[in-house]
């Protein structure tokens, strides 16, 4: 399903792109820089921490144009949620300890990049599509409540997000986001045999065009 | 200016949801169950046993005592039933049982480690001369941090003391929780834990 969504959002990005190209005039959508405000949604892929989408997320970012097709920048971004887990056993994979309880699992990320993006040059000044990978560390905290107990755990790993989407220009200062990405890290919680981190993110901003 | 306060805005916003506190409200009041077991041991190997019908009580406010008798009853009847639904004969400390179980019970301490076995030596508790005074020993490590009510089941074996030379803790239960103020709520969870603790422990069986 998700892979699905993915495929539909490409689509209508590089359609919708290509489609206004044909109205519009042969003008360029040129920029110097921009400052990106999004929100961010994680939808959890692949890994048994959490199974709950965050729509708890926000990403900050800073891209500098060195060339109307490459932009180089910074993104810095965060993401929280939290699940609640029915009461289970859970056993040690020896045979040797089993704990039985429910529990909220808790999980805060931080990821900061270092990003690049890629523009085809499309003949469009309304969209500008971009592929992107943002690459860096990432901050994750990841409690575990249970009862009267708390799991804390918090550790840094490598991250990397390739990324596809598309800038809409609003007007000469502004311009809309949207961009579907995954992410990766090496984030571990060892108590629940987690040894990465992955998720399908989704984001919605603004970009405010600077000189 | 507008950029300005778009990111003083998103700031706040980005710092105010870094944390939140959990929805605790979502979680059961049931005792949370844990057990540890020495994987070396065949439970099918031993046949009877032995359980005091004293609780020892620690508490972090008042010197150590003993549960009352009937709210003590309750918890080690649970124990009984719960061995002998595995095949376990309760015999008296005189008949050389082949397992010592023993319970205890702890509440309102403010300790970050409980070595286990603190309560060996209390009136009523079935160690002494006849296992060659050997003092109980743990085949694995257990920390604890406490900050309300827990109950501790241990099963012992008595049949080996001698020749191994030691007191080996074969099976740990480990129940522990945030009290209600109501001793009956209390109790009948802690029965209900001690029934958890059997169930997810398959392995205690007699053959």
């Amino acid at each position: 399903m998700k892979a699905k969504y993915l495929i539909t959002f490409i689509t209508l990005v590089f359609a919708g792109s290509s489609g206004f190209a044909q109205k519009e005039s042969k003008s360029s959508f040129e920029i110097d820089q921009l400052i990106g405000l999004n929100w961010e949604i994680n939808v959890p892929a692949g890994n048994n921490y959490i199974s709950k989408t965050s729509l708890s997320g926000f990403k900050f970012e800073y891209r500098k144009f060195f060339s109307d097709q490459f932009s180089a920048g910074i993104a810095i971004g965060w993401n929280t949620v939290e699940q609640y887990f029915p009461t289970k056993t859970y056993e040690k994979t020896d045979g040797s300890v089993a704990v039985t309880t429910d529990m909220i699992r808790q999980a805060f990320n931080l990821p900061m990049m270092a990003t690049a993006h890629y523009y085809p040059q499309l003949p469009s000044h309304i969209f500008k599509p971009y592929i992107g990978i943002g690459l860096g560390a990432q901050y994750s905290s990841q409690d575990v409540y249970y009862n009267i107990y708390v799991i804390e755990n918090d550790d840094w790993g490598f991250v990397a997000r390739p990324e596809i989407g598309t800038l809409a220009r609003i007007n000469e200062k502004i311009a809309g986001i949207a961009s579907v990405g995954y992410n990766y890290s090496t984030n571990k919680m060892d108590a629940l045999g987690v040894s990465s981190l992955k998720q399908v993110v989704f984001n919605v901003g603004i970009a405010f065009l600077l000189d | 200016m507008r950029i300005k306060i778009a990111l003083s805005l998103f700031l706040v916003v980005m710092l105010a949801g870094c944390y939140k506190e959990p929805a605790y409200e979502e979680l059961s009041d049931n005792f949370t169950v844990t057990t540890n077991r020495d994987l070396e041991v065949d439970f099918g190997t031993y046949k009877t046993y032995f359980i005091s019908d004293t609780v020892p009580y620690h508490s972090g406010t008042s010197k150590d005592s003993m549960l009352p008798a009937a709210e003590a009853k309750k918890l080690v009847d649970a124990v009984k039933a719960n061995m002998s639904t595995r095949g376990y004969t309760f015999v008296p400390k005189a008949a050389k049982p082949d397992l010592g179980v023993s319970l205890g019970a702890l509440k309102d301490t403010d300790v970050g480690v409980i070595y286990p076995g603190w309560w060996y030596g209390y009136p009523g508790w079935w160690g002494g001369g006849y296992w060659g005074g050997y003092y109980p020993y743990y085949p694995y490590s257990i920390t604890y941090v406490i900050t309300s009510g827990n109950v501790i089941v241990d099963i012992v074996d008595l049949k080996s003391a001698v020749p191994k030379q030691k007191l080996v803790v074969i099976w740990n239960a480990f129940i522990g929780g945030g009290l209600a103020t109501s001793t009956t709520v209390n109790i009948d969870m802690a029965i209900d834990a001690i029934d958890q603790a059997f169930v997810q422990s398959k392995y205690i069986q007699s053959k």
